[in-house]
């Protein structure tokens, strides 16, 4: 059934493509801003780069989880998942897996710009940059999809979206930017560590939380 | 069968339904009168298993509706006021999806057959965005011929409908009812109500104002209707 749901996922995005667009077009812009703005050496840039890498993040998953529920809701659509026979637990996950993976597409076509813009070398072991940064982002999109789920019955659901998300994934973002700090400046992997495991702490919390209590807060 | 217990729900502190009790037989088809916003399309949802309730309980073959249990789901079909599917995705990919949630295999030639029973043979592999009302309307009516159901919730089955289209929900609501399948539907015509409904339910102030069959008491149904109504 998971499956299923996931696949509906990504072909509603298929469609239209709003999610990506939207996060990509998003992420240019800020990394724009970012370059225009900024006049410092690139040593100086490299140090605000896990940051404002992160930050960027933040808000393209927003976009990203506030189009993904509007597809729910168009139409009412969510009323076909909310009375089939689907343990709701795994609409959680899809939401969860999809909006991961569109953040993941979305950070391979930034990736270039934000590099070349901010005028970064990049010389660390590319397989745990990513790794560190998959890790952040199903931490991120986590707490997004369980708060998107709160969220979206709500009149105000655009607006609640980020007030309840930023403070729930605070944790998970200031982890990843000690990570992907640790990682960029080759520092011991014994010093940054202990970044990963509150990543990958709170990713099974919150999924364990999702999963179980979905079924209650999805309703009206 | 459908066994509905003191239910009560409201919404930012006011009171939609405030103690609903009702049971529903196999082979009833149940029509579900009263004003705009007397609750009739929250209890649908509620039945359904969209909306939580605040109190009481609902139960499907002794069986509680209730989160987490998703075996009453199996039973019920829900249409409601809104398509309730996905804008973006055809008929055909709408229709494999419902089946799908619900474990059952779809043929696509079953799919396309049953669409044009519904005189929806046209825009199949379009967006649902497209559509009318009335197209959309034929569609949850082909969706309600695909998914197995033992008690079909539907909330006005006929806005947006043209006349041949009323005619063929019409035919497709008689042709459903069954001795071991129930109909709950919401309606707003009182006279289409007696006579094609077996029983009436109308919604006063949040609570049953009348329950009665229409076989033996359609004059007292619609003396309380229309009196509601002036």
């Amino acid at each position: 059934m998971f499956i299923t749901l996931l696949k509906k996922d990504l072909l509603l995005e298929l469609r239209s493509k709003e999610i990506i667009i939207s996060m990509l077009t998003f992420g240019v812009t800020v990394i724009l801003t970012f370059a225009f703005s900024f006049n410092v050496s690139p040593d100086i840039m490299s140090t605000f780069a896990p940051g404002l890498f992160w930050i960027m993040i933040l808000f393209i998953s927003v976009l990203g989880l506030q189009r993904s529920f509007a597809y729910e809701k168009e139409f009412d659509a969510y009323s076909l998942m909310l009375t089939s026979p689907v343990d709701r637990g795994f609409i959680f996950l899809s939401k969860w897996m999809s909006g991961t993976l569109f953040l993941i597409i979305t950070e391979c076509a930034v990736a270039l710009p934000f590099v070349l813009f901010l005028q970064l070398n990049i010389d660390v072991d590319l397989i745990q940059l990513f790794g560190v940064i998959v890790l952040g982002d199903l931490g991120i999109m986590v707490g997004g999809s369980l708060v998107s789920g709160l969220a979206m019955r709500a009149k105000m659901s655009a607006v609640l979206l980020p007030i309840l998300m930023f403070p729930i994934v605070s944790p998970v973002l200031i982890a990843a930017v000690k990570s992907t700090v640790g990682l960029l400046n080759h520092d011991p992997f014994v010093d940054w560590q202990l970044w990963i495991r509150i990543m990958g702490s709170f990713t099974v919390i919150f999924a364990l939380i999702g999963y179980t209590l979905y079924d209650h807060i999805s309703e009206e | 069968m459908l066994s509905v217990n003191h239910i009560r729900k409201a919404y930012f502190h006011r009171s939609v339904l405030k103690s609903i009790s009702f049971e529903i037989q196999p082979g009833e088809v149940v029509g579900i009168l009263g004003k705009n916003g007397a609750g009739k399309s929250t209890l649908l949802r509620m039945i359904s298993g969209i909306s939580s309730l605040d109190k009481g309980s609902i139960s499907l073959f002794d069986t509680l509706i209730e989160s987490g249990n998703i075996d009453p789901r199996k039973s019920l079909f829900y249409i409601g006021h809104a398509p309730g599917l996905y804008p973006n995705l055809s008929a055909v990919e709408n229709i494999s999806l419902a089946l799908s949630l619900r474990n059952i295999s779809s043929n696509e030639d079953d799919i396309l057959e049953t669409l044009k029973s519904v005189q929806l043979a046209k825009q199949v592999y379009e967006p649902i965005k497209v559509y009318s009302q009335g197209m959309l309307q034929r569609l949850k009516l082909a969706l309600c011929e695909l998914i197995p159901w033992e008690i079909l919730l539907i909330d006005e089955p006929f806005t947006g409908l043209d006349t041949q289209g009323r005619v063929l929900t019409e035919k497709r609501i008689q042709d459903w009812v069954s001795p071991d399948k129930s109909i709950l539907m919401v309606v707003h015509d009182m006279d289409w109500a007696i006579s094609h409904c077996s029983r009436i339910l109308v919604i006063h102030k949040g609570m049953i104002g009348l329950d009665e069959k229409t076989e033996s008491h359609s004059d007292q149904i619609r003396n309380y209707y229309q009196g509601l109504m002036a």
